[in-house]
């Protein structure tokens, strides 16, 4: 971050030179009285990162709904490869809905998703019966009813992917709207809830399983695209692995795990198949869609493999190639 | 520790009836000091807003976090806090609160320097010329705050649009820019003055205001004071610190005195404004005196009070309706 007030310039500088983001809070002492102009003071060079990152990509970067150990996650994105091509503004969930409005998305040239919306306290409701006893689901679990999303949101993310805004969605963005917004599964390819039993494509599935610190071979299965550009064969990784229902016949294939859950019918219907995808690309209306399902914690924050796939795809999906591409092979999500 | 964190969020996310996080807590984590939830779920709705001056983020956002039996916070970064500065989107939250430094983002191409030789306002021979707002800030931050919207300021938040919106300032009471001159109601000053890891004694010249409750008469604190011209005239003072800057004219114009306020109300059209000078880093942040002094802040300014206080004492800053 280059900035125009000195100080700030200043340390900002001392964090992109450091990468020790404790230094960011305390300028040190020994300039007391003001700093000097911000000319004067180390230059931050283009594309090495920095607080909120430094480069051309602007990428709205959206969570909440999930617990994450937050300063490692942002620390991804500050340094390179990410913090280099991107430069990200952070909107926590339910605010960042109102960017879905066509007009304040046009500031951003992709949407990053790491949050878990519509699933908040306000809008799940315990299920009752004509009695107005609580409904357990068959798993022992208290039953649920969800509002719907809001109208505006609906109207707003119709317009969005008619228009070819890129979305890019991690890990446990895959559980927004599980409940509430078939459309939305759609967008992303995939539907989890690890807590509830969900619906998905008219099948009926048991809660989602996941599978915490699972040291899984991550294989390219298209090394073609630009996203698997930089991995090789594939790369090995511990992270936390998914069984969800994934809509494999409207994905494009880019990695597979070789994880497979013990048992497969603990978190699916019983005449479902366990999908390995691990990464996939798609469109929705117009825009061009990635999903990782990689990236719970440090341990793939930090692996330099997670880290080119995450700039990959940014880069990817912000690229005139694959809105070109999108808009070639456009797939109709919403009726009207 | 990081499982241990985590572990913690989620199990008070479970508490708090979250069934689908309550699943998946992480493997092999045991009993953990009790943290508060990521985002906290009390009934102030708060709008964190931060960006343009860097900051220690964890131990920042942990403070909000444990404020979290009152509020429920949203961080949104600037520019894009920017879009919820207008009556539109004022009833997705009940207070802004301002760690910002919003106005002249170079890389936004808000900003750029022209020469401006043999001035000794501007030693290197350069100055800051700076856009005004976006059209629609312009429209849309006056009527929010005519709608009586609570704002508290916290410390380099007073950096914002120093040089191109001198409504702005008002709303505030003070302006600083540590790195270039500023000319504020007609008045030129030199860089504005930072002094880190200052030790200060804080003392509440305002006894009765909900703010300072709990505070008793003092404090102290070690944090970054500043030199920066304040509008004593404008402002109702809470707190003054017994910090003061060896050399005055360094950073202020010889026409104008050092301020040592430290906290402050005031009005702005209907909306209440608390602005707390003190927040730098994690020596504040974890001083209890001050923790006490924001979450006051942030309540006084959600509440009905303070709103009815404002309406009846208004400060007209933007001249039109249509401004």
């Amino acid at each position: 971050m280059k900035c125009m007030l000195g100080k700030a310039a200043f340390v900002a500088a001392a964090v992109t030179l450091c990468a020790m983001p404790i230094i960011a809070g305390q300028a040190p002492a020994g300039r007391q009285g003001g700093a000097q102009p911000a000319a004067a003071g180390p230059a931050q060079g283009q594309g090495r990162g920095g607080f909120g990152g430094s480069g051309d990509t602007r990428v709205l970067l959206i969570t909440k709904g999930h617990p994450y150990d937050r300063e490692p996650f942002y620390q991804l994105f500050d340094q390179p490869p990410v913090g280099a091509s991107a430069r990200w503004t952070h909107v926590e969930q339910p605010a960042a809905e109102v960017f879905f409005d066509p007009a304040l998305a046009r500031d951003y040239d992709v949407f990053v998703f790491y949050d878990l919306n519509g699933n908040q306290g306000d809008r799940r409701h315990a299920r009752v019966d004509k009695t107005g006893k609580p409904v357990v689901n068959k798993d022992g679990t208290p039953a649920f009813t969800w509002d719907p999303p809001p109208a505006d949101l609906v109207a707003n993310t119709k317009a969005l992917l008619r228009q070819g805004k890129p979305m890019v969605f991690l890990h446990h963005a895959s559980a927004s709207w599980a409940h509430s917004w078939p459309e939305f599964q759609e967008v992303m390819g995939i539907s989890c809830d690890w807590g509830q039993p969900l619906r998905a494509r008219g099948v009926d599935h048991p809660k989602s399983g996941f599978f915490q610190n699972t040291r899984q071979r991550i294989t390219v299965v298209d090394k073609a695209h630009p996203i698997t550009q930089g991995l090789g064969d594939g790369f090995e990784i511990v992270d936390e692995s998914y069984n969800c229902p994934i809509f494999e016949d409207s994905v494009h294939p880019l990695l597979r795990t070789d994880f497979t859950p013990k048992d497969v019918s603990l978190n699916l219907n019983s005449k479902s198949k366990f999908s390995n995808l691990a990464g996939w690309v798609k469109t929705a209306e117009n825009s061009p869609i990635v999903y990782i399902q990689l990236g719970h914690d440090r341990q793939a924050w930090e692996n330099p493999a997670f880290r080119t796939l995450l700039d990959n795809a940014i880069r990817w999906a912000a690229s005139p190639d694959a809105m070109a591409w999108a808009k070639k092979n456009p797939k109709k999500i919403f009726k009207n | 520790m990081r499982k241990l964190l985590v572990f913690a969020a989620v199990a008070a996310m479970a508490a708090l009836s979250a069934p689908l996080i309550a699943q998946n807590p992480a493997r092999g984590a045991g009993p953990a000091q009790r943290r508060m939830a990521q985002g906290g779920s009390g009934p102030i709705r708060m709008l964190l807003i931060t960006k343009a001056h860097p900051y220690e983020r964890e131990p920042y956002y942990q403070m909000f976090d444990s404020m979290g039996a009152d509020i429920t916070w949203m961080h949104v970064d600037q520019p894009a806090a920017e879009a919820f500065m207008t009556p539109k989107y004022a009833n997705r939250y009940d207070v802004a609160l301002f760690y910002d430094m919003n106005g002249a983002q170079q890389e936004l191409g808000r900003s750029r320097r022209e020469p401006a030789p043999n001035n000794p306002f501007y030693p290197n021979g350069t100055r800051m010329v700076v856009d005004p707002p976006s059209a629609d800030l312009q429209r849309g931050y006056p009527e929010l705050l005519r709608m009586g919207k609570g704002m508290v300021f916290t410390h380099h938040a007073l950096a914002s649009w120093p040089h191109s919106w001198p409504e702005y300032i008002e709303v505030m009471g003070g302006a600083c820019d540590w790195g270039n001159s500023i000319t504020t109601r007609g008045v030129q000053h030199p860089n504005s003055g930072f002094f880190p890891m200052t030790p200060q004694r804080i003392t509440v010249v305002d006894k009765t205001h909900p703010i300072t409750q709990g505070l008793g008469d003092s404090f102290d604190i070690i944090d970054e004071a500043y030199a920066c011209p304040y509008y004593e005239d404008s402002v109702t003072p809470l707190l003054r610190t017994d910090f003061k800057p060896a050399d005055h004219n360094r950073n202020l114009s010889p026409n104008w005195k050092y301020s040592n306020l430290a906290a402050w109300v005031k009005s702005a059209e209907n909306s209440p404004v608390a602005y707390i000078q003190m927040g730098h880093g994690p020596a504040a942040w974890a001083n209890e005196p001050y923790r006490k002094l924001l979450l006051n802040a942030i309540k006084w300014a959600a509440s009905p009070e303070a709103l009815a206080w404002a309406k009846a004492n208004p400060k007209r800053i933007f001249k039109s309706s249509t401004n």
